[in-house]
């Protein structure tokens, strides 16, 4: 063969195959990586939710596919996803925290701004309260549904040894007494994750102190070491010192402690209203099965400022990596994930199918009409009730309070540690984040 | 192909895959971690250099030196606990004459199961309530005791799993290198009247003290770089009590964001595996004679 025939064969073979591949990648699809938390069967029909969304988004957006990337919420939301945002490599959409997780982010200008999109789609006054997905007056994620914490109890157990839901935190310590002293752990915990512990401490200082203290650690207004907090947590380290927590359960994962409600060995157990869907299904509650009441941590004598309020909120949701704005397609597949999330149909169907509280104004006929359960209802009832509402103290402080927070929990729980130099190590820590301390 | 072969560059252009790679995900990442040590840097926004900060801070901070005490710990119970066992159980098989095999394979298994899968296997060994541990316990009278948050028995409970994991990959070593020694040699020994204790002390365990000593040498590396297993059963609690350096960086590193910290912390743990490496080399593994049948 002459040179000059293969020379030019080899030119159009490349010539034909370049012109080939630019026309494939013209048609090419695109792939979203969809980051969620519902992992396990406790969160089944919020991922069943999610799946029907997406495959109306899929008809809506043709040429763009998606993937589902599941991980543990803590694991995404303290490394997984801070990692992907250091380099920029963030999924299209991912489970977000409100708070200082999203302000951190939008500093970086890794989240896309939603304010256009929810403009567009008409949702701009469609949601209860996007405080903690706001930064400077933009919208950067969007509350998935509402949750407010509270104490789970078995109203079996209530009804045959005659006790009644207690009305002040004396009451909640003499109800305490009785299931101890039935052979039984009064209140069901495991406290291997440091949040689960603090969950109670949470409400239990902000009864104390007040349910706007928290608001005022960053801004140096109000102290972690003041009189009213040591009380609370003198409080607490009371309770497990009266051995009102199972023994070793600074060692178990979160969900042991519904199961410790569910096997009868614990009567009550503080939670978010998240966890109720667990209690209506007979897979999971077995013979507890919508035999489970709800009330909020109950008023404390001398406490200051609201007795009433409940610690609760729209922080968890979705949030969008600010480079979909560069890809047309993938910025059509977030408007229209957006737009099929984000709905009355959803907000019922997820409030039905798992007691996730709306985080929109759905209105009030459909809300009245939605077949949710009996322990659902309290939960409303008990936030219908509530004077108003706190955030959790994890979208309001700095990360390195919350480590020293966390550790100080667990140290106390450990009797390793007083209360006061528990919240002096932890105010050490929040006047260092306050400062910007220079490392 | 002689010419290729005589030419140097050639020789540049096989070594430069593996040298990309090399340079890739070893000398890029240790040149960045050790910039970005001696910077304030929150991983998102821009870096400002902070110069000794950030070792300050670490070498001030009494939850680092309790870290850097764990891993201390796990060097301690590798080699004068870990190592024994690996010496006594390879003498032992190596003296079996039936199903050898099977038990080489029995002690191997856990080596190359995930560290998270055994991590979970032996959470629910030291249950409170249910795990075997207290079962056995309870049942001949002795209070249960809370493996996994008590701060007295946590970081014990973790270092017996890390050991569980790892004890038969080292034996399987060790076996190789005892089944390696000419029979001739333990026979005269058998011949001249040596007890079996002294031909495994004064013969077999000094010929194989080569092998020992890389063990030796595994173990400390192993130690230095534990982070999963203290993730997966205690995530660094009750309270930090089982905090390693590892999961420290981690913690104050990723978590608080403070990748800046977090990196002058990655250095630290290679400068600390350095020296005690030179040490453990000085000290030690020079010393041992090579020894050649």
């Amino acid at each position: 063969m002459k040179k000059s025939v293969l020379v030019s064969s080899l030119s159009l073979v490349l010539a034909t195959t370049t012109v080939l591949s630019t026309a494939g990648a013209a048609t090419k699809t695109d792939t979203i990586v969809i980051r969620h938390t519902q992992l396990g069967e406790a969160k089944q029909q919020r991922l069943n939710i999610l799946k029907d969304v997406l495959a109306r988004v899929s008809k809506e957006v043709p040429g763009v596919k998606y993937k589902l990337d599941g991980v543990d919420s803590d694991v995404n939301r303290k490394e997984k996803l801070r990692s992907e945002m250091v380099v920029n490599k963030a999924p299209a959409i991912f489970d977000l925290f409100g708070g200082t997780d999203t302000q951190l982010y939008v500093e970086a200008n890794r989240l896309l701004d939603l304010t256009p999109i929810l403009k567009e789609l008409g949702l701009s006054n469609k949601f209860i309260s996007l405080d903690e997905f706001k930064v400077n007056g933009k919208v950067y994620g969007l509350p998935i549904g509402g949750y407010q914490e509270g104490y789970f109890y078995n109203k079996d157990y209530f009804k045959a040894h005659n006790l009644s839901v207690p009305k002040t935190l004396s009451e909640l310590e003499s109800l305490a007494a009785t299931i101890k002293k039935d052979g039984k752990t009064p209140f069901a915990q495991a406290s291997k994750a440091a949040w689960v512990p603090l969950m109670t401490a949470n409400t239990l200082w902000s009864r104390y102190a007040g349910p706007d203290i928290t608001n005022g650690f960053t801004t140096g207004k109000t102290k972690w070491n003041s009189t009213q907090m040591v009380a609370a947590f003198t409080k607490y380290q009371d309770w497990v010192k009266k051995g009102y927590f199972k023994q070793g359960e600074l060692g178990l994962d979160y969900a042991e402690q519904r199961n410790q409600l569910i096997r009868g060995e614990a009567i009550m157990m503080y939670d978010g209203s998240w966890a109720s869907s667990v209690f209506s299904d007979p897979k999971q509650a077995g013979s507890l099965t919508n035999k489970v009441g709800y009330f909020a941590l109950p008023s404390v004598s001398g406490g200051k400022g609201s007795q009433t309020a409940v610690n609760g909120g729209f922080s968890n949701g979705y949030g969008f990596s600010s480079k979909v704005k560069n890809n047309k397609q993938q910025y059509a597949f977030v408007k229209s994930f957006i737009k099929n999330m984000y709905n009355d149909e959803m907000q019922i169907r997820g409030l039905e199918a798992d007691g996730v509280l709306p985080s929109m104004k759905v209105s009030s006929s459909k809300l009245a009409n939605a077949k949710v359960s009996g322990l659902v209802k309290e939960i409303i009832e008990v936030g219908n009730k509530a004077s108003g509402a706190f955030p959790a103290f994890d979208s309001l402080v700095q990360p390195d309070v919350n480590t020293a927070l966390s550790e100080g929990i667990q140290k106390l729980i450990a009797g390793k540690t007083t209360p006061k130099a528990m919240l002096d190590a932890v105010q050490k820590a929040q006047n260092a984040a306050n400062s910007n301390e220079d490392f | 192909m002689n010419k290729t072969l005589r030419n140097p560059w050639t020789y540049v252009l096989f070594l430069l895959p593996l040298l990309v790679l090399y340079i890739m995900f070893f000398v890029y990442p240790m040149i960045s971690a050790f910039t970005t040590g001696f910077m304030k840097w929150n991983g998102l926004t821009e870096p400002h250099f902070n110069g000794l900060t950030n070792f300050k801070h670490a070498f001030n901070d009494d939850k680092f030196w309790q870290s850097v005490f764990n891993n201390g710990k796990f060097i301690l119970f590798s080699v004068f606990v870990q190592v024994p066992i690996i010496i006594f159980f390879s003498l032992l098989i190596s003296n079996v004459k039936k199903l050898r095999g099977l038990y080489k394979t029995a002690v191997f298994v856990p080596s190359v199961m995930s560290t998270a899968v055994i991590g979970i296997l032996w959470s629910f060994i030291y249950e409170p309530d249910i795990g075997l541990f207290n079962l056995i316990l309870t049942r001949i009278g002795l209070q249960p005791v809370m493996w996994l948050s008590d701060s007295h028995w946590a970081m014990f409970s973790i270092l017996l799993t890390n050991a569980w994991q790892w004890t038969g990959f080292y034996i399987v070593m060790v076996l190789a290198a005892i089944l390696s020694i000419p029979r001739e040699i333990d026979e005269a020994a058998i011949v001249d009247g040596a007890s079996a204790f002294k031909r495994a002390t004064k013969i077999t365990v000094p010929l194989i003290m080569p092998v020992i000593s890389v063990v030796i040498m595994l173990s400390i590396a192993g130690a230095m770089k534990a982070a999963d297993i203290i993730i997966v059963m205690t995530d660094g609690g009750p309270g930090g009590i089982t905090d390693v350096m590892a999961t420290y960086l981690i913690k104050y590193g990723i978590t608080n964001a403070k990748y800046g910290y977090g990196n002058s912390i990655g250095v630290l743990i290679f400068l600390f595996s350095l020296i005690l490496t030179a040490l453990y080399q000085v000290l030690f593994a020079r010393r041992v004679e090579r020894v050649e049948y």
